[in-house]
């Protein structure tokens, strides 16, 4: 078949040769230049039009807002600016810039687009009296503002496969000076050329004959354009030649604003690992730290040196190169009267004052971006989240996010020196969270913080232990007419049959402690009495308040889970207590408060959300009995290491062959979730109390902690209760408590001895000594 | 065939190539110009105009309006004694309201959340911001956030019967979205029950 169809058509073709051979030998030659300059255009066209930069989606850290009552540390204030880079000086009236006069800050705010509004630049002055704001005042107005909202700091991007970043920026933002400095320095002709300066090719050849080698390129910034599009070594003729083409051509199609506008953002300026720093927004970030408006005349000068050769003039490496080409720019500018002389001499004696790498650029926190790429990649294409340009507001707090790495890393260091049968190569993890809205604040995956590797926080699913306690006495306070804090519960040896066996739960100290009250048991985490109690209520129904206070993950119904012996990851841990710490109403932990697109237009909100899933007056006794395991009970030593007046709701827990330690707690503010371990869930020696409490108790004291104070459901009503019934009782009972009580539920039946004869008795020999 | 494809592509780059040189086109810079507004810092000149509107235009006189209302319906999270978590900050919380009201005032209901949620940052157990994020969420027909948001702030709101009874209105009007008829009767009561009349 294919056979018979080439011969029918060299037949047909065999016909016509004689009238199309010339005519197409005409066609070809003609068109090949024609088809060539086409293929050029279009190649040109779509580079500089088609082509959209695929720009890296930026993760913010949270806008530290400031107001007259907060406390925050001067020393924190500092961090903070300094971390965006603002500029400390004796007159700080530019946007990004501060000054100090012992308690009284002055600054000139950055603005900024947030989700809700947009902060517009100010003046302020911030007065602090103690480690207390007390007073905010914008300059030019003299009325107070209420909240002061800083610029977020720039805590990571998302990268495109190809690692070119940059910050977009728009002709009309682009400092005038940059703009001479820029075509001083490359292109004097750039507004009379049109795509090449045929003059400054000679003058560059005679420049460079006369020196025996390459000094001066004669390409117009145009040129360079085209270049940086095809970045290629490839140094022939006939790219050249190319280029020149491509350059005429694109000065045909568009004007010198928007040429000079793509250059800007187009050009390589550096390079950060694996990072390309592409245009001069970025590069005034990478360099100064601070935005392109922000930049004073030599540091425009150093970046403007950078366009011969960003890696020969690093400022950083070759500061002496930088420094020379610099000055000579500088020079240039002066001698073509674009600045004044004595200003290019003051300029020309500055430092380069160029920032170490990464220095506040970009927080390396993993463990945080680990979260929140995962809650993005539920709601984003990753080529989006890579390409889109998009804008991610976090919840992250760089200062907690610091304490919460050097607390775990130090504090690990310290036991294994201090606890000769702590194993080397101790792990574990932490987070810290806003104890009322679920935000997370830091996340620390192990004890070298920057290792982007296994992220502990998230992955490692581990025994919880009695952490998980608190959900079984929940589920019972949930149970008003049967459970109450002073119910009594028996210790004593207890033997349950599973289809695979007996289970023989038994406690921490190996002993039966007899009758306990309810409280008393979570307080000193007694296994065998809260068993008992669970089996009791039904394994069942403990795990869906283990679902309903958070976890998703498929638990199994067995006995042993209420004494934790299942496993869950730190995160999840933090969840439970979450909904706990804000008295029985879930809130989904969150990391992200939104997403902006490339023009600030809000793409999603990640808004507070409440959902009671428990009674508040149960979630109140269990917290109150939460305050006395950390005074009272297992977490007792926490109070060697932080104020009690802190009152934290907390539990220790601990598995078996103390593989692992666990504390989880919250104060008025925080919550935080610590867990230590051997990565091969070998032993690592350490109870709840000795190793992860400890760490707890690191990371909370250098917070801004508050106390927990109970916010008290109107529903409940403090009793005195007869230690040894838990009954209600009055002053003739010898071992009394005072407990809290859900009113309706409060027994009617009177303790024994109540009212009775002890209490006559006691009466009687009072009235003796009156 | 293929001489034919050969003709046309020609023919296609020369008049792409004819038109281009013919006739800059302004279009390009229209695209362009969606993708380069990507600085989240706004230049200060374009700032300059926005200050007038956000500093004096209205402000003044809504904050003068609104003095009595802040009184009023804002004074049962602020007369109670501090409690925990919060950190101050009164004089803040009042103009995030303001700010959060102006912004609901003109449909951005989204908005007026997040300001509210800044407001919950410095005083978490103000029972007011609660009622107020339920209030909103309830006008955008989000019942069960509304639902659970003010269950949050009546289990703040404890000492405070006014309050309270606010707060049960605010309820019976969710059930009544929900169509629990039963529910906004009963919601009801409670709230006559405890404004005393």
């Amino acid at each position: 078949m294919p056979v018979s169809r080439k011969t029918s058509r060299k037949g047909s073709r065999s016909k016509k040769r004689p009238v199309n051979w010339k005519l197409r030998l005409v066609l070809i030659f003609g068109s090949v230049p024609l088809l060539y300059l086409g293929y050029l255009y279009f190649l040109i066209v779509h580079n500089f039009e088609g082509r959209r930069w695929a720009l890296p989606a930026s993760v913010y850290a949270r806008p530290l807002e400031l107001y007259e009552g907060m406390t925050l540390h001067p020393r924190q204030l500092i961090n903070e600016l300094e971390r965006l880079g603002y500029r400390y000086t004796v007159s700080p009236d530019q946007p990004g810039s501060y000054g100090r006069q012992d308690d009284v800050f002055y600054l000139t705010t950055r603005p900024f687009i947030f989700w809700d509004s947009t902060e517009p630049s100010r003046q302020y002055r911030v007065t602090y009296s103690g480690g207390v704001i007390r007073e905010i005042i914008i300059l030019s107005s003299n009325k107070r503002p209420g909240v002061l909202r800083l610029d977020p700091v720039l805590i990571g991007k998302i990268f495109p496969a190809h690692h070119e970043d940059r910050i977009l920026v728009k002709i009309d933002e682009v400092p005038e000076r940059l703009i001479q400095a820029l075509i001083t320095s490359e292109d004097r002709a750039f507004y009379d050329h049109h795509g090449i300066d045929i003059r400054a090719i000679f003058r560059a050849l005679m420049v460079n004959i006369k020196a025996g080698e390459t000094l001066q390129g004669g390409s117009t910034l145009t040129q360079q354009l085209v270049k940086n599009y095809f970045l290629t070594s490839d140094r022939t003729l006939w790219r050249k030649a190319n280029e020149a083409i491509m350059a005429i051509m694109l000065e045909l199609k568009y004007d010198k604003g928007e040429i000079l506008e793509s250059y800007i953002n187009e050009i390589y300026l550096g390079q950060d690992g694996k990072r390309a720093i592409h245009g001069f927004g970025l590069a005034s970030q990478f360099y100064f730290n601070k935005p392109l408006s922000e930049l004073r005349l030599p540091e425009i000068a150093t970046l403007v040196s950078l366009v011969r050769g960003a890696s020969y003039y690093d400022p950083r490496r070759h500061p002496e190169r930088t420094l020379a080409r610099r000055n000579l720019i500088l020079n240039l500018l002066a001698q073509l009267g674009k600045i004044d002389k004595r200003y290019a001499e003051t300029a020309k004696v500055s430092p380069l004052g160029v920032v170490p790498k990464y220095d506040g650029l970009v927080i390396d926190a993993p463990a945080f971006m680990d979260l929140v790429k995962r809650q993005l990649r539920r709601d984003y294409h990753p080529e989006d989240l890579s390409s889109e340009g998009l804008r991610i507001f976090t919840t992250f707090d760089p200062y907690i996010q610091k304490v919460t790495e050097a607390s775990l890393a130090g504090r690990i260091s310290q036991l294994e020196k201090d606890f000769a049968s702590v194993p080397k190569n101790l792990e574990g993890a932490a987070i810290v969270t806003d104890s009322n809205n679920g935000e997370v604040l830091a996340v620390v995956g192990g004890r070298n913080p920057k290792f982007a590797g296994f992220n502990r926080a998230l992955d490692a699913v581990r025994q919880v232990g009695s952490t998980i306690k608190p959900a079984v006495y929940l589920t019972a306070l949930s149970m008003p007419e049967k459970y109450n804090l002073g119910t009594i519960l028996e210790d004593s040896p207890l033997t349950y049959q599973t289809h695979d066996g007996e289970w023989k739960p038994r406690n921490y100290d190996d002993k039966f402690h007899g009758n306990v009250p309810l409280y008393q048991a979570l307080i000193h985490s007694y296994n065998v009495p809260t068993a008992r109690m669970a089996l009791d209520i039904g394994v069942e129904e403990v795990i869906k308040m283990i679902r309903q206070l958070g976890i998703r993950r498929a638990l199994t119904i067995y006995p042993s889970i209420v004494l934790g012996a299942t496993p869950l990851s730190p995160i999840e841990v933090a969840q439970m207590y979450q909904t706990m710490a804000s008295g029985g109403f879930y809130m989904p932990l969150r990391s992200i408060r939104a997403v902006l697109d490339v023009n600030g237009e809000p793409l999603s909100r990640y808004p507070l959300s409440v959902e009671r899933v428990a009674d508040p007056s149960a979630t109140y006794l269990l917290n109150w009995t939460l305050q006395k395991a950390v005074s009272e009970g297992t977490g007792s030593v926490l109070y060697n290491q932080i104020p009690d007046e802190l009152q934290v709701a907390g539990k220790t827990g601990t598995t078996d062959d103390l593989r692992d330690s666990w504390f989880a707690g919250f104060t008025g503010n925080y919550l935080a979730v610590v867990w230590l371990g051997m990565d091969d869930n070998s032993p690592a020696n350490l109870t709840g109390a000795t190793g992860a409490l400890r760490v707890w108790g690191d990371i909370i004291g250098k917070l801004d902690a508050v106390p927990l104070v109970l916010e008290r459901p109107a529903e409940i009503e403090n009793i005195i209760v007869d230690n040894d019934t838990g009954l209600p009782a009055d002053d003739s009972c010898f071992s009394t408590s005072v407990l809290p009580f859900i009113k309706a539920y409060i027994p009617e039946e009177q303790a024994p001895c109540a009212g009775g004869v002890r209490g006559n008795v006691i009466k009687k020999i009072m009235d003796w000594f009156k | 065939m293929v001489n034919q494809m050969y003709r046309l592509l020609i023919l296609c780059l020369a008049s792409v190539y004819l038109s281009g040189c013919a006739s800059p086109s302004p279009a390009p810079v229209e695209e362009r110009a969606a993708a380069t507004v990507v600085n989240p810092y706004v230049l200060p000149k374009q700032q300059a105009r926005a200050i007038p509107l956000e500093e004096n235009g209205s402000s003044s006189s809504y904050s003068s309006e609104n003095n009595d209302r802040s009184n009023d319906s804002y004074s049962g999270g602020f007369t109670d004694d501090r409690s925990s978590g919060d950190t101050g900050g009164n004089d803040a919380v009042i103009s995030l309201l303001e700010l959060s009201e102006k912004q609901e005032s003109v449909g951005r209901q989204d908005a007026a959340a997040a300001t509210l949620e800044r407001a919950l940052r410095i005083q978490p157990q103000n029972p007011v911001l609660w009622q107020r994020l339920a209030q909103i969420r309830l006008n955008q027909g989000q019942l069960d956030q509304a639902d659970g948001l003010a269950a949050k702030a009546m289990a703040l709101a404890a000492n405070n019967p006014k309050l309270r009874s606010r707060i049960w209105q605010l309820v019976a009007d969710i059930r009544r979205g929900q169509g629990d008829i039963e529910g906004e009767r009963a919601a009801l009561v409670k709230s006559s029950e405890l404004s005393g009349d």
